[in-house]
């Protein structure tokens, strides 16, 4: 009797089995500790890090919040969000900061989330035995959507924390917010780098286009020191871009959108989609008039996020050819009515399933790198040269328009560009971030509102947003709220 | 992968040493385990007696206290005063019984752990106790036997009783019942009075009269001491318990139309809450035992059918494991409620344990049990909304105030003039449905060998087209004696489930009710060309806005799901000592399920594309439990039980999900028409290791001390915490057994109880501690591009992560009075829950909103009142039951900034938990009524510039908080419900009168808020259908503007939707759920038939509410606390009128 105990006693120590059999590693998902060992788990870490840029569901990831920021909170478009809501705009929506929370707070958390998987591949990268041009290559492009995600988050908001590794609880809790010019100093370091180290467009292979290249890391470098009012460095930066020869105007301005012409020997850097979950963009739906039906998208009902206003469409001269190609007044019904309706043409492709388009977003473009390069010329020689003219020229040729008439001033020339911005560059998600950069944007605004007859003011406090509050909350605040609001 | 290797090694060993343990107990064990296979083992007792000339009475006593057993005999029929000597050593029970009885046939009958003592062989089926003949024969003879009376007893409706003693009052005379109940008793005249008497049943006096044959149906006490109550682990007698635990039996929940276990409990048990949310065919049901103890672990009770703790991963709304068990099946189901008894538990414990016990086969013939019941279901309520002409009516009279400029279309202008009715889109989409059950038990055995085998068929149709649940279950049960020491049981539940879904609830973008309701009733159900109507079909005089046609919906959109269940268990046990026993079981409970779903392109055509989803889940449970129990008594005085258990669990789960589009046409609807554009699998696992160990300890049955505690180890747990420890102890002093009590005679039982104890909840997700990458893609690469993977940390590391931590304490009052025709049971509980699991938001520039922590403190305190009184006992029988439960949730800490959680619904933020509050208080604005005029508009209080909503005569004014005459949601909102009720109650009343029954049940919720949402659609958008006493109350000019609570229809009036006072209504109700009449067929009088009843009910006739919408019991995201109590267009309640019989032969 005694041994059967015995035996059973024995029998339920050995089924104890000790700690193993509580440590399961997740069979679905790959988990942090086993990663980021090899080349090609660096190369899917990279991946990642684009993929922040990409839309990801409504008002997420780059390319979504770009033409928000861009257009929407500007006076070019506006969002439609229903038959009787007409006119709920950005800038309604911002004047009651708890209802802008939820934007700005979309923001903040995606740029950190992009930054997040940046650092991620910085700090892990080290370890990893591989090619190291490669490796070099790789820490280049992540430095390129870092600086992307940055000169977003410094344009907007001001001074935000710079983060510049992949950081625990803890030490967020600790972490205030950087200066602007610190943050801007970073922007400039990484787009340096990666400018050094990047390839030309060029020495990409066909099933490489759409990775950052030193052309692009220029560009947007050109762009920060325009916004930093560091006109002779944006003019070195852009007049390089110019001249590597890796860029040039698409001869037809129809032929720089749409899935047939994506990574064009126009385009500079783009945030690519494809039709397919997971991957594809909204913007087909997003932006065709709500209640539109089918009658524009073919698949799926129009949400109208980005629906041009009336000054909008007014703004394009007599017979500038992009006015049919960038807007569309209204559409016509099934029973073939004229709905007035006006809508973004920019971002049309057929589709497969709603919501899924094979629409990319164009961050940067050459005509874009033109007319900095016009604007940075301008504000280095007080006044046009021939070379400034040249580049806006260029673009009005294109567009069918007359050149632009000698001997202008500073500002008539700057005037001048911004106007042509307005037009080549309307609804990728520029408008906002000239006004502000040229300084003239509450008188914009303001002009903007009062002819539409409302009663909003904008004031200079608010040309940087609000820092999400839910943000100062969890900080327990060591993160601050900019003035004023 | 070297670590899937090592568990996949790991689970060999493990199976390795079960089929060893088998072996093991194969030759050489044997155990007893609770209930009837218990019972059995009695008779196998080993005794050594010494007794030289005592009475067989004395010896029964002193057999009873050494050997623990108790016998029940009639010293009318047994020579029990016959002087007997009597030497034997390490005899069985049954030895030494038949030496003390011979020459006389005395036969041995178990029931109830009782040893019954009989004359005559265990086989008589005459129905007269040969008792009659012998022992008493000399007696009888000397008088003048009159007549003979006869008859069964019964207990319930049909199950006969034997053992009962039949005594005639103030004699000496009597007899017992055979197997089959009957009796048979020759008495001296009329005016005796026949005593029915049974251990466990009250007693009955039935004065004979004229009547030959007297059947008694004795009732069962059910708070009789000699219950056995199922607890963790094992069984105990219910006078011994001293933890909060509440029972309910078979014959409690017979006749109900039930559609599982779950709700089975509705109204029987005080701290258990069964929220009938909603109405759906196969549909969710919220259990909640003693308040909502966690806000995102879950706060289901943990479910454990016949010893098997059941994963609970897969609760949702539509779709509910439990409706996979029988309701025909089961024997009894107990909750366990307080620490003492649920910390046995551990990490699982701490929401409360339901046990359930399923029907075993007993000793006998094979007994065949059939039963049945047809029903018709209704829908309870309906909105009120109004018809054709009055849709148009409104639109004409928005379109005249609000856009004079336009022209009435000549569609609204005739249905004025044609007074059209329109359509009654509610009932166009609601129609009677039928329910049914067929169940059929079959159990027999033989005093070693008992086996139960049970089959049924359940078919729910739903009041809403498509919506169905059929279940299709067998179940079989078997326990044998391999030895006297060995004992094998096994059980295999194979259950067949079909649901079909239908989208009935939620947002009306999906959700049919919502979309019904809406819908303007002038729109018809189809077009001339018999094509399914829609707005944009129709066009004329319904601008863009779209309405569905919800008809189309529900009868072609495809959402079916089938589960395979398997619940199987096997077990050995072995006695290995006097009072030692070993029992080691292997379970497996093996849930697949499969969902198709299919949109065709005939929903919306043009706009949406035809759509297929296929869907594949199953989970694998595999448990492995070994316990070692002990049970003794010394001196007479001392009796200590113990149970030493080690426990091993662990469930696989994988599951499949693919998606199509692109299909052709909607003929073929299976996957493979379509183009496949999104596929997924997932696979995960958790184990849960535990070491278990319980004592009781009782002096003499009065004071009685229970400790256990458990220890944990789960692979959900961080590194940090792996292993958690759950301690508990109470104490209980029966007072009823103290000699000064004697001097209260009409107190028959008085208990106090209490207990204190720490039990968790480890339902926190299984691999919370590890920061996990998730997928996002990218495209590179001209024309269009290749997609290329990429893959990123998406949840923060927390080696810190752990079970939600429990701590309860408890004080309990049993009273018995006048022979326990009142019982009550009263308890005191505070419970507070720590260290719950919080999605905590942390700072977002370390690339993660929120971070899974274990922080915040919920408290849930309460009383709880059951008292069951017999009111009447003789011809005409009246029990009642009734329970109520008062609980009082608080929140005492959350984050760690103690941010209040905001929850948001369709309506945006309607719901705050915070700290010193309940959990989920609805937040908004408060109303006050309509803007009568331009001058009250001037007066205020009007929303403040900038934001989306204005302020105009007709439009709904908000109480202005903080005064500053604007309306801001910054800091005009406030606190203005909770969907937490202040009391609960449940009402149970049986009556009978000869074959007559009748049982009413009664429940009810007072003091819970809901949020009525539905309002939302049918009240205050321009195009949308309302309500009859909105059209008739509503704002139309300041010289009309109605009752002033309801504004105008027009979105220009301010109508923002803005959540406010005026959605929150009152959801308390009293309900009549069940009414049911029956009647049962005495013994012999259905021919071959052993005994039949038939019934009919009705479930939910009546309900007294002031809610509005169809259930009040509604609850749209149940499954999360923080946003409890919304109706966003929930199923139906239904009423169904059943008709039912029970036959067993």
């Amino acid at each position: 009797m005694n041994k059967i105990v015995l035996t059973l006693a024995v029998t339920l120590l050995l089924s104890a089995c000790g700690e193993g059999f509580l440590e399961l590693t997740p069979p679905s998902d790959l988990n942090v500790n086993i990663f980021y060992k090899t080349a090609a788990d660096m190369d899917v870490a990279v991946n990642a890090a684009y993929a922040s840029l990409k839309d990801r569901g409504q008002w997420t990831g780059y390319s979504q919040l770009m033409p928000y920021y861009g257009d929407v909170h500007s006076d070019v478009s506006e969002v439609f969000l229903n038959t009787d809501a007409r006119g709920l705009e950005s800038f309604d929506i911002s004047t009651s900061p708890g209802n802008f929370d939820a934007f700005a707070g979309t923001m903040w958390n995606n740029a950190y989330q992009g930054i997040m998987r940046c650092n991620v591949v910085m700090d892990k990268i080290g370890d990893v035995t591989m090619d190291e041009a490669l490796k070099e290559r790789y820490v280049g492009e992540v430095k390129f959507v870092r600086a992307l995600w940055y000169f977003a988050m410094v344009r907007l908001f001001g001074d935000v924390p710079l983060v510049t590794a992949f950081i625990n609880e803890e030490e967020a809790y600790q972490m205030k917010r950087a200066p602007a010019a610190e943050v801007y100093q970073q922007i400039i370091r990484d787009l340096s780098d990666a400018a050094g180290v990047l390839p030309e467009k060029s020495r990409y292979t066909p099933a490489q286009m759409g990775r950052v290249t030193s052309g692009a890391a220029r560009s947007l470098l050109g762009k920060v020191y325009l916004t930093m009012h560091n006109y002779t460095a944006a003019a070195t930066e852009l007049a390089a871009v110019i001249n590597s020869g890796e860029y040039s105007l698409q001869s037809d301005y129809n032929k720089i959108f749409g899935p047939a012409n994506e990574n064009n020997q126009e385009s500079i850097f783009e945030v690519q989609h494809q039709a397919l979950i997971g991957v594809g963009s909204r913007f087909v739906n997003d932006f065709a008039p709500r209640n539109s039906g089918n009658i524009i998208t073919g698949i799926g009902e129009g949400l109208g996020r980005n629906i041009p206003t009336l000054e909008m469409l007014e703004a394009f001269e007599e017979g500038d050819l992009r006015k049919d190609i960038s807007v569309s007044a209204g559409y016509y019904s099934e029973q073939g009515d004229f709905v007035s309706s006006p809508y973004t043409r920019k971002y049309l492709a057929p589709m497969v399933e709603a919501y899924l388009s094979d629409v990319n977003y164009i961050v940067l473009r050459y005509a874009d790198v033109l007319l900095m390069y016009a604007e940075a010329l301008n504000e280095t020689n007080q006044g046009p040269d021939a070379t400034a003219y040249a580049s806006v020229n260029a673009i009005r040729k294109r567009a069918g328009l007359k050149d632009l008439p000698t001997g202008m001033t500073r500002q008539s020339f700057a005037l001048a560009v911004e106007q042509e911005r307005k037009v080549e560059l309307a609804f990728e998600g520029h408008r906002w971030f000239d006004l502000v950069r040229t300084g003239r944007a509450v008188t914009v605004m303001n002009q903007h509102f009062k002819n539409r007859e409302q009663t909003v003011v904008v004031k200079d406090f608010q040309l940087l947003l609000p820092v999400p509050q839910d943000v100062i909350d969890v900080s327990e605040g060591v993160i601050d709220q900019n003035l004023g609001w | 992968m070297k670590k899937s290797l090592k568990i996949i090694g790991l689970w060999w060993t493990i199976m390795k040493v079960s089929s060893l343990q088998l072996v093991i107990a194969f030759v050489a064990c044997t155990y007893s385990y609770g209930g009837e296979t218990y019972a059995q083992e009695l008779l196998r007792k080993k005794v050594s007696v010494n007794a030289q000339q005592q009475e067989i009475r004395s010896i029964l006593l002193q057999l009873e206290s050494s050997a623990h057993v108790k016998f029940v005999y009639s010293k009318q029929l047994l020579p029990v005063e016959r002087k007997v000597s009597i030497v034997v050593t390490n005899k069985t029970i049954s030895d030494v019984l038949d030496q003390m009885f011979h020459p006389d046939n005395v036969s041995y009958k178990i029931v109830k752990n009782r040893i019954i003592l009989q004359l005559g062989a265990p086989d008589t089926s005459g129905g007269i106790p040969r008792g009659i003949n012998t022992g008493e024969q000399e007696n009888m003879t000397r008088q003048t036997l009159e007549k003979t009376v006869k008859g069964t007893v019964t207990s319930g409706a049909n199950e006969a009783l034997p053992g009962v003693n039949v005594a005639i009052k103030g004699t000496t005379r009597g007899t017992t019942t055979d197997k089959d109940g009957n009796y048979s008793l020759e008495i001296p005249d009329e005016g005796a009075t026949l005593v029915f008497s049974f251990v466990g049943y009250t007693s009955q006096e039935i004065k004979v009269g004229t009547s030959s044959v007297i059947n008694v149906d004795l009732a069962y006490d059910s708070k009789s001491l000699e219950e056995v109550v199922v607890v963790g682990y094992g069984t105990q007698k219910a006078g011994d318990v001293t933890g909060s635990v509440s029972s309910v039996n078979a014959s409690q929940i017979r006749d109900r139309p039930l559609q599982g276990p779950d709700e089975a409990l509705l109204g029987q048990v005080a701290g258990v809450q069964v929220q009938m949310v909603s109405g759906a065919p196969g549909g969710g049901i919220n259990i909640q035992v003693r308040g909502t103890g966690s806000i995102t672990a879950g706060t289901q009770p943990l479910y454990v059918i016949d010893g098997f703790p059941v994963a609970s991963e897969a609760f949702t709304q539509n779709t509910n494991p439990l409706s996979t068990i029988s309701p025909n099946d089961i024997a009894s189901i107990d909750v366990l409620k307080d620490a003492s008894a649920t910390a046995i538990y551990g990490s699982r414990g701490s929401n409360g344990v339901v046990i359930i016990t399923t029907k075993k086969g007993t000793a006998g013939k094979p007994k065949f049990e059939f039963e049945t019941y047809a029903g018709l279901q209704q829908a309870t309520t309906y909105w009120d909304l109004i018809n054709g002409k009055e849709y148009a009516d409104l639109k004409i009279e928005e379109l005249k105030r609000d856009r004079p400029n336009e022209a009435i279309p000549t569609y609204w202008s005739d249905a004025v003039a044609k007074n059209d009715k329109g359509t009654d889109w509610q009932r166009a989409l609601i129609s009677d449905a039928v329910i049914q059950n067929y169940s059929l038990r079959v159990s027999a055995g033989t005093d070693k060998t008992q086996y139960s085998v049970s089959g049924g068929v359940f078919s729910q149709g739903g009041i809403i087209p498509n919506s169905s649940f059929d279940r299709y279950s067998l179940r079989l049960n078997l326990q044998t004696e391999i030895s006297k020491r060995l004992k094998l049981g096994a059980s295999v539940a194979p259950t067949f489930t079909r649901n079909s879904l239908s989208q009935t609830d939620g947002h009306p973008s999906t959700g049919v009710i919502i979309q019904a309701l809406q819908t303007p009733s002038l729109l018809p159900v189809y077009n001339a060309d018999g094509s399914y109507a829609t707005s944009i079909s129709r066009g004329e005089g319904f601008g863009t806005e779209n309405y569905d046609n919800p008809l189309n919906k529900v009868t072609n959109i495809t959402d079916k799901q089938s589960g395979t269940r398997m619940l199987g268990n096997l077990f050995l046990s072995y006695r290995i000592l006097d009072g030692l026993e070993f029992r080691t079981e292997i379970g497996a409970d093996i849930y697949a399920t499969r969902s198709k779903f299919f949109y065709p392109s005939t929903i919306r055509p043009g706009v949406d594309m035809a759509y297929g989803i296929s869907r594949t889940a199953e989970s694998i449970n595999i448990l492995n439990e070994n316990t070692l129990r002990y049970d003794k008594t010394l001196n007479e005085a001392h009796s200590i039980s113990g149970l030493l258990g080690y426990t091993i669990q662990k469930q696989t789960s994988e599951n499949n999900y693919l998606r199509a589009t692109n299909f052709p046409n909607d003929l073929i609807t299976t996957l493979n028409a379509g183009r496949v554009t999104e596929g997924n699998s997932r696979e995960a696992e958790w184990s849960l290791l535990s070491y278990l160990a319980r004592v009781n300890y009782g002096y003499k049955g009065k004071y009685l001390v229970t400790a256990t505690i458990r220890q944990d180890g789960s692979s959900r747990f961080g590194a940090n915490y792996k292993w958690g420890v759950f301690p508990s102890t109470s104490i209980g002093w029966r007072l009823s057994e103290e000699a000064f009590m004697r001097k209260l005679p009409f107190v028959s039982e008085a208990k106090l109880r209490a207990s204190y104890g720490f039990s968790g909840n480890n339902s926190i997700p299984n691999y919370g501690s590890i920061s996990l990458l998730s997928s996002d893609n990218y495209v590179f690469g001209t024309n269009g591009g290749t997609q290329v993977n990429g893959l990123y940390p998406n949840t923060a590391p927390n080696e810190n992560i752990s079970w939600e931590k429990s701590q309860q304490m408890d004080l309990g009052l049993d009273l018995g009075l006048f022979d326990n025709r009142i019982f009550l049971v009263a308890d005191y509980y505070n419970k507070i829950t720590s260290d719950l699991l919080l999605q905590v938001p942390i700072p977002s520039i370390t690339g993660f909103v929120t971070s899974l922590q274990n922080i915040g403190k919920v408290r849930n305190r309460g009383w709880e009142f059951a008292i069951s009184t017999k009111n009447l006992v003789n011809t005409f029988k009246w029990s009642s039951d009734f329970n109520i439960s008062f609980n009082r949730n608080k929140v005492l800490a959350l984050g760690p900034s103690g941010q209040p959680l905001r929850y948001n619904t369709w309506f945006g933020n309607t719901h705050v938990t915070e700290v010193g509050q309940p959990i989920g208080n609805f937040y908004g604005f408060i109303a006050d009524g309509v803007f009568m005029n331009e001058e009250e508009v001037a007066q205020g209080p009007v929303w403040a510039p900038g934001t989306s909503a204005s302020s105009a005569p007709g439009a709904e004014r908000f109480r202005d908080l903080n005064g500053d005459g604007l309306i801001t949601d910054a800091d005009d909102r406030t606190t203005v419900g909770n969907a937490l009720p202040s009391f609960t109650y449940g009402f149970t009343n049986n009556f009978s009168y000869k074959n007559f029954d009748l049982m009413v049940l009664i429940q009810g919720v007072q003091g819970r808020d809901i949020i009525n949402q539905v309002k939302r659609y049918i009240g205050n958008f321009r195009y949308n259908q309302t309500t009859k006493y909105i059209y008739d109350n509503h704002w139309r000019s300041p010289e009309e503007p109605g009752n002033g609570e309801i504004p105008a229809l027009s979105f220009f009036r301010g109508n923002t939707g803005a959540f406010s006072t005026s959605y929150v209504e009152d959801g308390s109700f009293l309900s009549i759920r069940n009414i049911v009449l029956g009647y049962t067929f005495r013994k012999g009088s259905l021919g071959p038939l052993n005994s039949g009843r038939l019934y009919a009910g009705v479930k939910n006739p009546i309900m007294f509410t002031n809610y509005t919408g169809y259930n009040p019991d509604v609850n749209e995201r149940g499954d999360n606390p923080t946003a409890l109590g919304v109706d966003h267009g929930g199923y139906p309640l239904q009423r169904v009128y059943t008709i039912g019989a029970t036959i067993s032969f």
